[in-house]
């Protein structure tokens, strides 16, 4: 911390769409509280002023695509005294990730004629490549969060995030289970966003990733029962967190028991 | 099974009218808590007094059970700033709650073995307290009930102010308690002393056989105490996803965890309750990260050991009461009947 | 260069060098940089050097990610290289084989600024090639979707992104220390939150709304936080005038290039946000389906840039200054008048002057906006029949194709979709307004930096990124192109 007695907060941008970050721009109501309780010290999208590290607290947006990026995710490991990933992509690969389906050439191709140029490689969660010390969910993250988790910094204690299913959140709140007609995400996808989609007469897709300990071999198995076809699954497990604990191993685990069949 | 000397009290009879009145005589000392059913499913709700068109008695089971107008999902039970602590008293205006079904009834007489014996929860008492019951009777089982196993319904026997069973196009209400009885008195409806005596005896006696689905309690706590390691086990903590929904829907589970939450002055905040489940892994997780129950057949263990044999041992009744919410909601599959069953196999 | 420097990142450049490609190990250097501005210590060190080289390593108060080098030698601009870094997701690539009720939600995250645009855009591409039709309260909803998402983002980039420059502070942050702009970016903190709360109310969240699918809804607003919207966006009148006043007294540095081309929607009976002709100032007419014969996208290797150029002609310039040259007689009299009483004066030809035309534009989604919420709350008089009519029907998958137009926030949006017979992705084809934007960047950036050379390198830099930023680029936003650079002999 400098002499002010503030921690010092960075948010680095690595492949994403910049939503986590707007969403720190958007607790319009805390937005100058936040800025009088942390020194926002390098935040390219709001500030020009960017003061180099070491800093307190970084939070880090988006999948790791490209050798630039393993180059900046370490290198903010080395700045940041607790790193926290900033939204899904940061977390589990996120969108970006669903590029990893195919070879690298094929996307490629599909986009540009001169694909030889390009330098991007897999995309992976940050933790693919530097310890994390806490996750923020979502696409996007939840305003919420990322204030609990700032005034955890600033108390120096881990703030208790939900990280059990979305359905037992959805239930609390008496919506109507969709599960019946649709492919609904909520029984393995971690709970923190007051169960919005479903509220809305949307089936959950998994934006927040898998929550801990759920288990999501046995749903991948139960969607094929109903009578989902395994790319099916694969797509919407993978949507949001195809580089997640467990999605692989779950659609390794349906392969395997589909070539014994 | 029930003679007719469960039909305790007098019967009455309302008639469409008179029920309306009734709810309204009723809404005008309580706040009204009942089934309604809005975007395609059924929960229970505070109804305004110009509502009281839509209780529905003969609705399925509501989405949460009752044990929601008790302990909410999520509550504020305190706020503080520095050194000074601002209870926020237990709330709540006296209410009634219309039309819960027997089950529903039974299982508020469980919680309250739990929140208001040894470790009384001065909340929770003194909202039972400020409440009037009004149980509505089943004629017809709904697809996952199992109330007959655990003496739970489908008619109600006792523990409630006013029982009312709907029964050709009338209302057959019955006073349990010295209020409902004075209540009725007030309202001046009339006693019947016809053909509705008997025809509430058939009823009920007609609705008891039509709830086919059971379950053998015979030294039920025993036979699970004797199976830790039958092959069942395994074979639902494989289907099970750990989602929790069956606990949050369950109306006997009563765990719930408090969480204190400052604001960003690092000076007030709030304390807040919110209900858990025994099936997520944060649940049994001490300091330090251990977690007796890591595994999921651990924690598919507990949740029905848990209704079938330590309540039992704790409070000499099964913990559950045969609604049927968790085979309703499960998407999985699992149901407790099929579980005991293949216990005994 | 000391050793402080190059930990700092500046990247080394010798003679010669600046024109190549440049190299993953550059990169990476320049990557590890701090400080935003880099000019090359000149006045300080060698005052007669002959050699000028300013750098903005990384272009802040933008969304995405990009650096501008500008080398200047004997006094004149010898290059200028504005690279976009951010990375590439691949986004066409990896649409293609997914359903097509997958799409609008994974184009949604092209851009975590805009994304009810690209939602709607996908949408109306995607109910072309299937045949589906969408009910006139649907139409409604996603127009004030799409107004309130504009609205949301002309006041973020307005007040948090572009006023920072005009005034002399880093960040907003900054200017929300100073007693005497504290209110106005309180203000405008509650301006950007109600058109938040307006795109959720709608969209069910600000950021990735999620009710909005192939015809219709999946759910209807709710009645009594509509009403306390309307009576916010009445209390926020005041908020919108004050911002329009304090733009008003911004002192705009001038750019105008004759031969620019202003490309817009124009509609025949609104301004147009959602639908529209594609239109321009010289003259280009097209529509979604012809949009490809008009606009074109030239791929020059060694640049990795996918630029837009208007067939035969040149760049093109999209965005608020655009829509507002070709669409004056389409706003509320109120717009015009208020234009009128700051003493600004439409078409203008002058890039800066898009701040002007986004202040008016948020005075016109707040009317708009109103307008919309009010017709809206009438319909929910009965939410049953708003339900029936904004209810998603049943769609089956079949083969097609399908493109669409729409106005986002930045200016002109393209999609385009060809769905195989079980409804499967086959292609996309996505242009952002700010890859539409970016040769245009470019041709402005080579003809305002030579009126400039006598200034500071950090001046320079400055006018150069206040220059990018009044295009309020949205680098995440460009799918699919990884870098602008442009090599010039």
């Amino acid at each position: 911390m400098q002499e002010s007695g503030r921690p010092r907060l960075a948010v680095y941008k690595l492949s994403s769409c910049a939503g986590c970050q707007l969403q720190i721009l958007n607790v319009e109501d805390l937005l100058l509280d936040i800025a009088a309780a942390v020194e926002i010290a390098y935040f390219p999208m709001a500030s020009r002023q960017m003061d180099p590290g070491p800093y307190d607290i970084g939070f880090v947006e988006g999948a790791v695509t490209s050798p630039e990026e393993i180059q900046r995710v370490k290198q903010a490991r080395q700045q940041c005294r607790l790193l926290v990933a900033l939204g899904s992509c940061a977390a589990f690969g996120g969108v970006p990730a669903n590029k990893n389906r195919f070879a690298q050439r094929v996307v490629e191709q599909q986009v540009y004629q001169h694909p030889e140029v390009l330098n991007s490689v897999e995309a992976r969660p940050v933790e693919h490549y530097v310890r994390l010390d806490a996750t923020l969910r979502g696409c996007p993250i939840h305003p919420e969060e990322f204030l609990e988790l700032v005034k955890g910094a600033l108390i120096g204690a881990t703030p208790r995030l939900p990280n059990y299913s979305l359905c037992l959140e959805c239930r609390l709140r008496e919506n109507a289970c969709l599960f019946a007609q649709e492919l609904c995400l909520g029984p393995i996808t971690a709970a923190g966003c007051g169960a919005l989609c479903p509220r809305l007469g949307r089936s959950c897709q998994g934006c927040r990733g898998p929550a801990e300990g759920v288990n999501l071999a046995g749903f991948a198995r139960l969607l094929q029962e109903k009578g989902y076809e395994r790319a099916i699954i694969q797509n919407q497990l993978g949507k949001y967190a195809a580089a997640a604990p467990g999605v692989a191993l779950a659609m390794a685990a349906l392969r395997w028991e589909e070539e014994r069949r | 099974m029930s003679p007719p000397a469960q039909i305790a009290t007098a019967v009455r009879v309302a008639d469409e009218a008179s029920w309306g009145q009734l709810l309204r005589a009723l809404a005008q000392t309580y706040d009204i808590w009942a089934p309604v059913a809005e975007k395609n499913r059924v929960i229970l709700r505070c109804l305004s007094p110009d509502e009281l068109d839509q209780v529905k008695l003969d609705a399925p089971p509501t989405l949460l059970p009752a044990k929601k107008v008790y302990r909410a999902p999520e509550e504020t039970l305190l706020r503080f700033r520095k050194g000074e602590v601002e209870p926020l008293g237990n709330g709540q205006h006296p209410w009634a709650l219309v039309g819960i079904h027997p089950c529903d009834l039974r299982a508020i007489q469980l919680l309250d073995r739990v929140y208001t014996g040894f470790f009384a929860d001065e909340r929770y008492s003194h909202r039972r307290q400020q409440n009037f019951l009004v149980v509505a009777n089943c004629l017809q089982p709904f697809p996952h009930c199992f109330c007959t196993s655990f003496q739970s319904g489908p008619f109600a026997r006792k523990e409630y102010d006013l029982a009312v069973t709907p029964l050709f196009g009338r209302h057959l209400v019955q006073a349990g308690s010295a209020a409902g009885e004075a209540f009725l008195r007030v309202l001046g409806l009339p006693e019947t002393t016809g053909s509705e005596l008997a025809e509430l005896v058939a009823a009920q006696a007609q609705a008891e056989q039509a709830v086919t689905r059971k379950v053998n309690t015979d030294n039920l706590p025993r036979l699970l105490n004797m199976n830790v390691d039958h092959p069942v086990w395994d074979q639902i903590a494989d289907r099970c996803l750990s989602c929790g929904a069956c606990t949050a829907v369950c109306p006997t589970c009563y765990c719930f965890s408090v969480q204190d939450r400052l604001n960003l002055d690092l000076q007030s905040g709030e304390r807040r309750m919110a209900w858990t489940s025994c099936l997520i892994m944060e649940f049994s997780r001490v300091a330090l990260g251990h977690n007796p129950r890591h595994e999921r057949v651990a924690r598919v263990k507990q949740r029905l050991y848990h209704k079938f044999s330590y309540f039992n041992d704790q409070y000499g009744q099964f913990g559950c009461v045969g609604c049927g919410r968790c085979v309703d909601t499960c998407v999985a599959g699992i149901d407790p009947v099929e579980v005991l069953a293949q216990l005994r196999r | 260069m000391n050793e402080a420097q190059s930990e700092a990142g500046l990247a080394s450049t010798a003679p010669g060098s600046g024109s190549q490609p440049q190299q993953p190990q550059q990169r990476q250097e320049r990557l590890q940089s701090q400080p935003q501005l880099q000019p090359e210590q000149g006045q300080h060190q060698q005052p007669a050097q002959a050699q000028r080289l300013v750098q903005v390593e990384y272009m802040a108060r933008v969304e995405g990610e990009a650096s501008l080098h500008v080398k200047i030698e004997d006094s004149r601009l010898q290059e200028l290289v504005l690279d976009v870094f951010e990375a590439p997701r691949f986004f066409q690539g990896f649409l293609v084989g997914r359903a097509y009720t997958d799409v609008p939600e994974l184009v949604s995250r092209i851009c975590g600024i805009c994304p009810a645009s690209h939602q709607l855009t996908a949408l109306a591409a995607l109910e072309t090639a299937l045949g589906v039709e969408v009910s006139e309260e649907v139409r409604l909803l996603r127009r004030l979707l799409a107004v309130a998402q504009i609205f949301q983002s002309h006041v973020l980039h307005v007040c948090l992104l572009a006023l920072p420059d005009y005034l002399h502070y880093p960040s907003v942050l900054e200017m929300a220390q100073r007693a005497e702009l504290r209110p106005a970016v309180e203000r405008a903190l509650r301006l950007k939150k109600l058109a938040n709360d307006l795109t959720a109310w709608v969209g069910g969240r600000a950021v990735h709304p999620v009710t909005a699918v192939i015809g219709g809804f999946t759910s209807v607003p709710d009645r009594q936080e509509g009403e306390a919207l309307r009576e916010r966006l009445a209390a926020a009148e005041e908020d919108v005038w004050v911002l329009l006043r304090l733009v008003a007294t911004l002192c705009l540095p001038q750019l105008v290039r004759d031969e620019v081309e202003f490309v817009a929607l124009v509609h025949e009976q609104e301004y147009p946000v959602n639908e529209g002709e594609l239109r321009s100032s010289r003259g280009l007419v097209a529509r979604p389906a012809t949009y490809r014969a008009v606009i074109e996208e030239r791929h020059v290797p060694p640049s990795h840039a996918l630029h837009s150029y208007v067939r035969g002609r040149d760049t093109l310039f999209v965005g608020p200054l655009a829509r507002m040259n070709l669409n004056w007689h389409h706003l509320p009299a109120e717009v015009r008048q208020a234009a009128e009483e700051m003493g600004w004066e439409f078409p203008d030809g002058n890039t800066f002057a898009s701040i002007r035309a986004r202040a008016l534009e948020i005075l016109f989604a707040w009317l708009e906006s109103r307008r919309l919420l009010d017709e809206v709350l009438s319909w929910l008089n009965s939410p049953s029949q708003v339900e029936r009519k904004v209810r998603p029907p049943r769609v089956a998958g079949r083969a097609g194709e399908g493109a669409a137009l729409t106005e986002a926030p930045r200016g002109l949006l393209y999609h385009c979709y060809r769905l195989d017979r079980q409804g499967r992705v086959e292609s996309a084809d996505i242009v952002s307004p700010t890859a539409h934007n970016v040769a245009n960047m470019q041709r402005d950036l080579e003809a305002y930096v030579p009126a400039l050379l006598d200034r500071s390198d950090e001046e320079i830099a400055l006018q150069c990124e206040m220059l990018v930023r009044s295009y309020d680029p949205c680098f995440s936003c460009s799918a699919h192109f990884l870098k602008v650079q442009i090599d010039r002999k």
